[in-house]
């Protein structure tokens, strides 16, 4: 028995394949942050479909317009956003955090003595995981942001779900581009926590510092590429 | 005084929310603490709060061209800008980035000083932590929101009208026209009210993430690490579902 444990830790790698550590963290990035990111969605939704409904009454008089444009909203704007900014509060802080707290106990520099990369074996796969994950996120989001539109229209306003929902207005063009704005805030938000916890100047600073740093430049990263595609696609 | 003692009863975060305002409403709040952090969290969540400010202000003020292109709706710009920096987006945005700035950094501080056995120390000297360290925290965080909320709505008003001026050809004075017409003081005052229960929400979350240290065993780096996470998850959960509550209760402005 204890000769077989130790030919098994012999065999095994000690840092897992590329794609076996992206998928695990895959799975973290998605199934870990989707309950949240779902809620905080359909919150928002709610709040947004139920203002958009009273204003109209109040200005126009008129709500019909409003399944046409709602959807667009959430596909363009909102959904990729709170993506962003549930991700970035949450696995972007628990990866400045893990990364600090390896660094604070000198594990990252025990794994580059044993001739193995920390960049490879920790910080590579999360790099590919963000910017995956929420792209994988915000396809769930957009169908809780329209859930959440249809049910506060029809128990506010009494409007038919069979009329509000227009599924024709969501085009390819629109897919993408919520589709490359999760993807690219995904990225700045790895980005934003890696560098806070590798840089030089992080090794004076406690891990709860780091997170700090890690969300604020993850978070302000994201909307920034955010605004950036915005203006983008107005003008195009 | 034992941490049981100050916790036991109090059934979680709503208990601590209770127990912190119900402290506030008796007076017994450590003022000077409670100054001295308002002051130390508004000049650091500044920064981050304008650069946030200046990037809503620029998504608010493209959502509304998308918009004034699509209908010609000129004369409403101001208006639906006005609305969403002031209430309907803005205080939720600027809710996120305090809550990523100040409520991580206010379950750090809190998660190591418990982690560093200062709170114990505290209560060996018969000191109340609700009175010194919690209430206090907590109406630093509501604070500073309180004062951020009207430079940094302001400031993505602005930064809309900028955007709308310069990518739309939007005259300012027209969205200004159209603010002064249509915007009346009580969304401001819906926002500020929007403002404050998102920094006792912010406040009460991370102060109470990090305090979790204090109750178990954890006392590690990663521990402070996990409580920082705890307080984001749980602020970012709040925020969302308060503002749901709020809109779906609030008026049309």
């Amino acid at each position: 028995m204890a000769a077989g444990t130790l030919a098994d830790l012999d065999d095994a790698p000690l840092v897992p394949r590329l794609s076996t550590a992206v998928v695990r963290r895959l799975d973290e990035v998605v199934w870990g942050t989707l309950p949240l990111a779902v809620v905080s969605v359909m919150a928002i939704g709610a709040a947004m479909a139920d203002q958009a409904g009273r204003q109209a009454m109040r200005l126009l008089g008129d709500q019909s317009f409003i399944g046409l444009e709602y959807p667009v909203l959430g596909v363009q704007e909102f959904c990729p956003l709170i993506v962003a900014v549930v991700l970035a509060l949450r696995v972007g802080a628990g990866v400045a955090a893990e990364l600090g707290a390896l660094r604070a106990d000198e594990t990252l520099d025990a794994l580059t003595v044993l001739g193995l990369s920390p960049v490879r074996a920790r910080v590579t796969p999360i790099l590919f995981a963000l910017p995956i994950g929420a792209v994988i996120l915000t396809l769930p989001c957009l169908v809780a942001w329209e859930t959440a539109g249809v049910l506060v229209m029809l128990a506010r306003s009494g409007i038919n779900p069979f009329t509000f929902v227009h599924p024709e207005v969501i085009t390819p063009p629109l897919l993408a581009l919520a589709a490359v704005k999760a993807a690219a805030a995904g990225a700045a938000i790895g980005i934003g926590a890696v560098t806070a916890a590798l840089e030089d100047a992080a090794r004076a600073r406690t891990v709860g510092e780091i997170v700090t740093r890690g969300v604020v430049r993850g978070t302000l990263l994201a909307l920034f590429v955010n605004l950036v595609l915005d203006v983008w696609w107005f003008l195009s | 005084m034992s941490a049981d003692a100050v916790f036991g009863g109090a059934g979680g975060l709503i208990g601590r929310g209770v127990d912190v305002i119900t402290c506030v409403v008796r007076g017994r709040v450590d003022v000077r603490e409670t100054i001295r952090l308002t002051d130390v969290g508004v000049r650091e969540v500044l920064g981050t709060a304008v650069a946030g400010a200046i990037v809503i202000g620029g998504i608010v003020g493209l959502q509304g061209l998308s918009y004034l292109t699509r209908y010609n709706a000129s004369e409403v710009f101001g208006w639906a800008a006005a609305l969403s920096a002031f209430r309907d987006v803005g205080p939720v945005l600027l809710a996120f980035a305090i809550a990523a700035r100040l409520g991580t950094q206010n379950s750090a501080d809190t998660a190591a000083s418990a982690a560093r056995e200062r709170i114990d120390a505290l209560c060996a000297l018969g000191l109340d932590p609700l009175r010194v360290v919690i209430a206090p925290r907590v109406c630093a965080v509501t604070l500073t929101a309180l004062l951020l909320y009207p430079p940094c709505a302001a400031l993505m008003l602005f930064v809309a009208f900028v955007f709308a001026l310069a990518l739309g050809g939007q005259p300012v004075a027209v969205s200004w026209w159209s603010v002064v017409t249509y915007i009346g003081a009580g969304v401001l005052w819906e926002g500020l009210g929007r403002m404050a229960l998102f920094g006792v929400v912010i406040g009460t979350a991370t102060t109470h993430a990090g305090l979790s240290l204090w109750l178990s065993d954890r006392r590690a780096a990663r521990d402070i690490g996990a409580a920082v996470y705890d307080g984001s998850v749980t602020s970012v959960i709040a925020i969302s579902v308060v503002n749901g509550a709020l809109s779906l209760a609030g008026g049309t402005g």
